[in-house]
């Protein structure tokens, strides 16, 4: 999202006629909404095109006719079909061969609109995410599951031939052609029971004649015959006999790979493909041999990684394009000279945990009577929009979302176990687009905080806060791999960097001992703050809940346990930085008519439904803060319809922001005109207020005024 | 991919005439299958100042619309196939609505102007600082403004016609200097078609 950004002006008082290059929007018909500067665009021509239309008169799609935006992860499809086949792999007792071929005819098949639903997983129920994404499901049966390649056969071009006796990296070959070309990747065992069931498919690829048998050969086969024609938005890195995200990968057309970084040559050949991708816009899906040589080599060339091997049916949730719906953040207390402990869980970068463990632990009953951190994808706003929305709406005051390492997919800047950064300490600029892509995803997915694996340079810091402002602070891995603890920082003097101690911790007594070499010095003369991150696999929700007693125990009634946002607005204030002085629950809001609730005004959320609305149509209104007591205030941010996912025409265009001592005298510390971005974020020079008023003169094109949310910061 | 190497020049020549065979067998299966499902239909290309260009299925398309708030001397030069420009500054926020074959040029609630996709040549961006329309277009252009449409530089002798939406001629404007202007004040409200030569337009006033 565009932002106005401002610099200090004289006074403190700010004028700024808003001169934004002419935008033209296209609203398509899957829901996707294309932003285009004019100032950018040469001509705009119509051509007549040939396509294939199946017999349900929908055009085929072929890998190359996607429509990907560039702020999109992935591409946008139609909605699913209103009722779309469903097949249980495991029930059907599918070989892994066959779930490659059935994950890939998905993606054939989905491309085009989803169509085929596939049930590996049986963690959580099989009704939870179809019934999340509002979708009906027709079971093929079981014992017939071939009756599904059946039904669609009218949209498969042939099959690609392939044997594994060599090396079965020649299943991830068959895939990448598979989806190029349309067309199944088969054994002859496969093919065999086709045509048992009636489908005789030409075979138009037979890769059982070639005499690779390597990992590296098979893959420089790829990349020289084939990488050209693929997509580089998205490498797909994967098992070969894990088929789950076949279906995305075939989609798009990407190529499937799985190659190990811990080998020169096999790097090499991985290093060619991630240099033709962009960063800030591409990713790499699915996993690695080794997790910290596979990240690391995406993070060299300023990418991320999706870890996703077990998703399933990536091309059917991806299609159901809802807005995050993003809730009220709880306001809260006062500071006080107590210790405050923020307890994260880990491993919610990896989107199949996020879809399988994760449904199941988020249902234990300890979850919501202690404040607990829960790492998620930023990813999941584009991959599963409505996932996101499972988990928020179920969320309690208790439950708070953060993002994964380090943001947008898992990068690793740098490296703690092997002592070695990936991303260049010293290099301002590698990061950048990412850093930028990350704050996009961060702001779609309300998601304030991010656990960085492991540490970040002085220079990367500066990255984050330079490109990061919806922020609230950083946690960095201290793995007591070096000298002494790693020490907190703060970036850019308002962004905090905390070390979590204990990291990756297996359970309650690591935490325990871990806070107490803090908390026994605890005088109460001053707050303390402590953070530590749980394994997820060895601690959920039913024994972190002890932690309330056991924390308790060594400074009793001293020890809160908070929410990571909470954590460091008190951390801040503690330290007279900024913080998000909405966030106190002392904050009065007052405004004129409305429409909706005056507290929608500054309560967190941008999202429809919790957004402030003018009850004129004459496009003016007002909303005041009162904080109760005098701050220093130096930035304010207000988020407009669009924000919300609404129509951009109906952002806010004329408006002052202005501040008071007394509720009386005011000062315009911001006045915009023409604005047609989606968010203004405006620092100012720090000045003396206890009240904030935004004032709308013009309104969105319909004459009624929208606020989103309102931030102000401010510190003592 | 190449067939299987083997020792002898005689299983080569066999398997390689084999294997183009078997190219041919499965090419023209796969053109028979395509042929006997293919249609066709509309794309639009941006294509983009860098050279860039992106492609969208006119089927996909809802709506276009502009986002200009003191853009000033922009506009938008809708070039029709038979050479003509319809222009539209950017103050009055067009919405390009794409739909059912028809690309239609909104500005106001009651200003709009319909036209076949198949009659568009392309859309371009233009100098519209001149307040009457688009500065530096040669020929025929047509500028919505509010409330009416001014068609202008209209080459003498062009035969114009303006009809209502139910057929009925209705009797034409005298040109002046070339132009001709289409207001709802001398029209009335209502949805008319105009054809000045080969330019053909719904016009809503």
């Amino acid at each position: 999202m565009k932002k106005i950004f401002l610099l200090a002006a004289l006074l403190g008082a700010l004028q700024l006629t808003a001169q934004q290059p002419t935008k033209m929007i296209m609203k398509l018909t899957n829901g996707a909404t294309l932003r285009t500067d004019v100032s950018e665009v040469d001509k705009i021509t119509f051509a007549d095109t040939t396509y294939n239309l199946n017999s349900s008169g929908f055009r085929i799609l072929e890998a190359d006719e996607l429509c990907w935006p560039d702020d999109r992860l992935l591409p946008c499809f139609l909605q699913p079909a209103p009722t779309i086949r469903s097949l249980d792999m495991n029930a059907a007792k599918l070989t892994d061969e066959e779930r490659i071929m059935f994950c890939t005819l998905q993606g054939i098949i989905n491309r085009t609109r989803p169509r085929i639903l596939l049930y590996n997983h049986n963690e959580e129920p099989q009704s939870t995410w179809p019934t999340a994404h509002s979708i009906k499901t027709a079971a093929v049966s079981t014992s017939s599951p071939y009756t599904l390649v059946k039904q669609f056969k009218e949209e498969i071009n042939g099959l690609v031939l392939y044997s594994n006796e060599l090396t079965n990296h020649y299943s991830n070959l068959a895939v990448t052609i598979a989806g190029l070309d349309r067309l199944l990747p088969v054994t002859a065992e496969i093919r065999e029971k086709l045509v048992r069931n009636g489908m005789d498919f030409p075979v138009v690829e037979d890769l059982t004649q070639l005499t690779m048998n390597s990992a590296l050969a098979v893959y420089n086969y790829l990349y020289e015959n084939y990488w050209s024609r693929c997509n580089h938005r998205l490498l797909i890195s994967e098992r070969p006999a894990i088929p789950y995200v076949h279906d995305i990968g075939a989609a798009c057309g990407s190529a499937c790979v799985w190659l190990d970084p811990r080998n020169t040559n096999e790097r090499l050949l991985l290093d060619k493909m991630l240099k033709d991708m962009t960063p800030g816009r591409d990713f790499v899906l699915g996993w690695y041999p080794e997790e910290r040589s596979g990240v690391g080599e995406a993070t060299k060339y300023g990418l991320s990684t999706v870890p996703a091997d077990f998703f399933e049916n990536t091309t059917v949730y991806t299609a159901v394009n809802r807005a995050v719906r993003i809730y009220p953040v709880p306001k809260r207390p006062k500071l006080e000279n107590k210790v405050y402990a923020a307890i994260y869980i880990s491993d919610g970068d990896n989107i199949q945990y996020c879809q399988h463990a994760m449904a199941k632990i988020y249902e234990q009953s300890g979850r919501g009577k202690i404040a607990l951190n829960w790492t998620i994808s930023p990813s999941l706003a584009d991959i599963s929009p409505a996932m996101l929305n499972y988990y928020y709406r179920k969320a309690t005051a208790n439950d708070c979302f953060v993002s994964g390492p380090s943001g947008m997919g898992y990068a690793m800047p740098y490296d703690a176990h092997n002592s070695r950064y990936n991303a260049s300490a010293s290099n301002s600029k590698l990061l950048v687009p990412y850093t930028q892509l990350t704050q996009r995803y961060l702001e779609k997915a309300g998601l304030r905080v991010i656990t960085i694996w492991d540490d970040i340079s002085n220079v990367q810091r500066r990255t984050y806060a330079d490109n990061c402002p919806y922020l609230y602070g950083l946690t960095i891995n201290d793995w007591e791999r070096q000298t002494g603890r790693l020490t907190s920082k703060v970036q850019s003097n308002w962004l905090p960097i905390v070390p979590m101690y204990p990291c990756y911790a297996n359970g309650v007594d690591v935490i325990t001992n871990f806070f107490n070499r803090d908390i026994k010095n605890f005088k109460g003369t001053e707050p303390m703050f402590v953070t530590g991150q749980a394994t997820v696999w060895d601690a959920g929700p039913d024994k972190l809940v002890a932690l309330k007693d056991r924390l308790d125990e060594l400074s009793p009634g001293n020890v809160n346990i908070v929410r990571a946002d909470h954590w460091f607005s008190y951390y801040n204030e503690a330290r007279h930085l900024p913080f998000n002085i909405t966030l106190l629950e002392t904050m009065e809001i007052t405004s004129s008519p409305t429409k909706t609730n005056v507290k929608y005004a500054a309560d967190g959320s941008p999202s429809e439904g919790y957004i402030w609305i003018s009850q004129t149509t004459d496009g003016t209104g007002w909303v005041q803060l009162d904080f109760k007591e005098p701050f220093k205030v130096s930035r304010f941010v207000v988020r407009h319809a669009e924000a919300a996912g609404l129509d951009a025409e109906l952002n806010n265009r004329d408006f002052i922001v202005e501040t008071s001592l007394d509720g009386e005298t005011w000062q315009t510390v911001g006045t915009f005109t023409g604005n047609t971005s989606p968010v203004t974020d405006a620092s100012i020079t720090p000045v003396q207020a206890q009240y904030v008023r935004v004032s709308v003169t013009k309104g969105g094109t319909d004459g009624y005024v929208r606020i989103g949310d309102i931030e102000v910061y401010g510190s003592h | 991919m190449s067939p299987k190497d083997n020792n002898t020049s005689q299983s080569i020549n066999t398997d390689y005439i084999l294997y183009i065979m078997r190219k041919i067998f499965v090419l023209a299966t796969l053109l028979l299958g395509i042929l006997s499902t293919q249609a066709q239909e509309k794309v639009m290309n941006i294509k983009k100042a860098d050279g860039t260009s992106a492609q969208t299925r006119v089927a996909d398309l809802k709506q276009i619309s502009f986002l200009a708030v003191e853009a000033g001397n922009q506009g938008l030069l809708l070039k029709t196939t038979g050479g003509e420009t319809v222009a539209v500054r950017f103050e009055a926020n067009p919405v390009v609505t794409v739909s059912q074959g028809k690309l239609t040029v909104k500005q106001s609630e009651a200003d709009a102007m319909e036209f076949e996709i198949t009659d568009i040549a392309e859309i371009q961006f233009g100098d519209a600082s001149d307040a009457t329309g688009i500065v530096g277009q040669e020929g025929f252009s047509c500028v919505m403004q509010d409330g009416s449409v001014l068609l202008r530089d209209i080459p003498e002798g062009t035969e114009l016609r303006v009809y209502s939406l139910d057929g009925r001629s209705l009797p034409t404007p005298p040109l002046a200097g070339g132009k001709l202007q289409l207001s709802r004040a001398t029209l009335g409200k209502g949805i008319f078609i105009v054809k000045a030569g080969s330019f053909s337009a719904k016009i809503k006033l």
